[in-house]
C-alpha cells in the first residue's frame, strides 16, 4: 500500500524513525503502541485503510505479546468491517 | 520392497533358533533408514523429548525428529501438545528458539498468529491492506496440524501419522508392569542432563540396552556386584524388552543417605531395578530412588544422539543439598553408558563386512535383542506405502 508523505508521518513526531528504531531494537511493546497511535490518527483524519493497516499491525502484535489491549484493537478493526 | 530385503527382513521374524539378525543395509542403507522413518517411527509412538523441556505455561520449545519440525508448546490450561512447527500459510518454520509465548505463536514470515490451543486467530492483510479477513480464508480450517502426543516417565512421545492405537492401550503391559512408577517425577536439573554423540545406527544402541549377556566384558565395575546371573529378560510382543536386576544398590552419599525412594512400592523394588527399551527409541530405567530415560535421536543412518535425563520421586531431591548425590548418581550413569560406546560404534564398522548375515542369536541370552528385530522386521514388512 502506498500512504501519501504528506498524510503519513508529519503529525506523529517522526513515527516512522521511532518505529524504525523499535524494530531495530526488537521491542514489540513500542512498536504496538506506535502502531495503535498511527492508526488511531488516520482514523480521525478519516483515512480508513491507512488506519486499518496500521491498527492491524498493532493487533497482530497485542496478540503475540498477549496485551491487553488485543480486544480492543479487535474491536476497532470489527466496526470497519476488518475481520 | 527389493525381494532380497523382503527375504531378509522374514529370516529376521523368524523364531530365534532359526532367525538371523537384521542385515547390514538396515544399518548402512540411506534407502532403508528412509523407510524406517515412515515405517518403524513415524507410524508409531516414538520419543522426541521431554516434558521438563516446556515447563511452563506458554513455552514454546522447537525441535526436529527425523527431519520433521515439531513445537512442544505448554498451554495455558498446563497440557503439554505437540504441533508440526510449520505455519498453514507458507509453511515457514513458526518458532526457531525456544521461548515463552506470552500470548500468539507469530509467525515471522507474514505474521499469522495462532493461539498455544493451535487455532488460528489473525492473518494479518489477507484480503489486502488492512483487511484481515477473505471469504477463503476460514480460520477454523487452518489451525496448526497437531501430533498426538503423551508423557510417560517424563518422556514426551508422539504418534505423527495419528494412526497408532492409543499410547496406554500399544503399552498397557508396560504401564501394568511399571505401575508403582506411574507417579509424577521430578527431573534432576542440569546436572541430571547430558547428551553422548554415538557414530552408530540407532537400533545398536537399542539392541545394547536390551540385554544383560554383555554386562560381565563392558560393564566389569556394575558385574562387581550385579552379576550376570542376577539378571533376568523381560519379552513383550507389545513392544518393548529388556533386562531386570536383582541386585540393584543406590547411591549413597555422606553418611550413607541417599535419595528418597517413590512412595509405596512393594518389597520387589528393594533390590530390583528394571531396564527396557520402548520400541522403537525410548530407553528406560526404573529403581527405587530415581529413574532415567534416553532418546534416540537417528542424526544419520549411521550416527545417534543420545539424549539422557535423570528424574527423582520427590521435588526435595531436587534442592541444592542433594547437588553432590545427585552429581555422583549422572557421573555413575554416565560412565556406564561411556562404557557401552565402542561396543555400539565398532557393531557399526562391523556392519560393513560385506560376509556378516546378519548374525547368530543366543537363544538364551539374546531373546530381548532377537524381540527388537523382530519387532522392527514385521513393522517393515506391513509397510505397505
Amino acid at each position: 500500500m502506498s500512504v501519501e508523505p504528506s498524510k503519513r508521518d508529519s503529525d506523529l513526531g517522526g513515527l516512522e524513525q521511532r518505529l524504525l528504531r523499535a524494530t531495530v531494537a526488537g521491542d514489540q511493546a513500542a512498536q504496538m503502541r506506535l502502531y495503535r497511535l498511527a492508526g488511531e490518527h488516520h482514523l480521525r483524519l478519516g483515512n480508513i485503510d491507512q488506519g486499518c493497516f496500521y491498527l492491524t499491525n498493532a493487533w497482530v502484535l497485542s496478540l503475540a505479546l498477549g496485551d491487553v489491549s488485543e480486544q480492543e484493537l479487535r474491536q476497532k478493526l470489527a466496526r470497519h468491517g476488518r475481520v | 520392497m527389493k525381494a532380497n530385503l523382503q527375504q531378509e527382513l522374514e529370516r529376521a521374524a523368524r523364531p530365534i533358533e532359526t532367525a538371523t539378525g537384521l542385515s547390514n543395509s538396515f544399518y548402512i542403507d540411506d534407502d532403508v533408514f528412509k523407510r524406517e522413518q515412515r515405517a518403524v517411527f513415524f507410524s508409531q509412538w516414538c520419543g522426541v523429548g521431554f516434558a521438563k523441556d516446556a515447563p511452563n505455561p506458554g513455552d514454546a520449545t522447537p525441535l526436529t525428529f527425523l527431519g520433521m519440525p515439531l513445537l512442544l508448546v505448554r498451554d495455558r490450561d498446563n497440557k503439554l501438545r505437540v504441533f508440526q512447527n510449520t505455519c498453514r500459510h507458507r509453511g515457514m518454520i513458526l518458532v526457531e528458539e525456544a521461548s515463552n509465548i506470552g500470548g500468539a505463536i507469530r509467525c515471522p514470515y507474514h505474521s499469522w498468529c495462532y493461539g498455544l490451543d493451535g487455532s488460528l486467530k489473525s492473518t494479518p492483510h489477507v484480503g489486502g491492506p488492512g483487511n484481515n479477513a477473505h471469504d477463503s480464508i476460514k480460520l477454523d480450517t487452518l489451525g496448526l496440524y497437531e501430533i498426538r502426543a503423551e508423557i510417560y516417565l517424563g518422556v514426551v512421545f508422539v504418534n505423527i501419522d495419528g494412526k497408532a492405537d492409543k499410547f496406554e492401550v500399544q503399552q498397557s503391559e508396560l504401564i501394568q508392569r511399571w505401575s508403582e512408577f506411574s507417579k509424577p517425577v521430578y527431573h534432576g536439573g542440569q546436572d541430571s542432563s547430558f547428551k553422548l554423540e554415538v557414530n552408530c545406527n540407532w537400533k545398536l544402541a537399542v539392541e545394547n540396552y536390551c540385554e544383560s549377556y554383555h554386562l560381565p566384558w563392558i560393564h566389569p565395575g556394575l558385574n562387581s556386584y550385579s552379576r550376570l546371573e542376577d539378571h533376568y529378560n523381560i519379552l513383550s510382543e507389545s513392544g518393548h524388552a529388556g533386562q531386570g536386576t536383582l541386585v540393584y544398590k543406590p547411591t549413597l552419599g555422606e553418611a550413607n543417605l541417599g535419595f528418597k525412594d517413590f512412595d509405596n512400592l512393594s518389597d520387589k523394588w528393594d533390590s530390583s531395578a528394571e531396564y527396557l527399551a520402548l520400541f522403537p527409541n525410548v530407553l528406560l530405567g526404573v529403581h527405587r530412588d530415581h529413574t532415567f530415560a534416553i532418546v534416540l535421536e537417528p542424526t544419520s543412518v549411521g550416527t545417534t544422539l543420545e539424549h539422557v535425563e535423570l528424574f527423582y520421586a520427590d521435588e526435595a531431591m531436587v534442592d541444592s543439598s542433594y547437588d553432590n548425590l545427585r552429581r555422583d548418581n549422572a557421573k555413575l550413569w554416565k560412565e556406564v553408558f561411556k562404557e557401552d560406546i565402542f561396543v555400539v560404534e565398532g557393531m557399526q564398522r562391523g556392519r560393513q563386512g560385506v560376509q556378516f548375515d546378519g548374525g547368530k542369536f543366543s537363544p538364551v541370552m539374546d531373546n530381548a535383542t532377537h524381540c527388537f528385530h523382530q519387532w522392527v522386521a514385521n513393522k517393515m514388512m506391513h509397510d505397505t506405502a
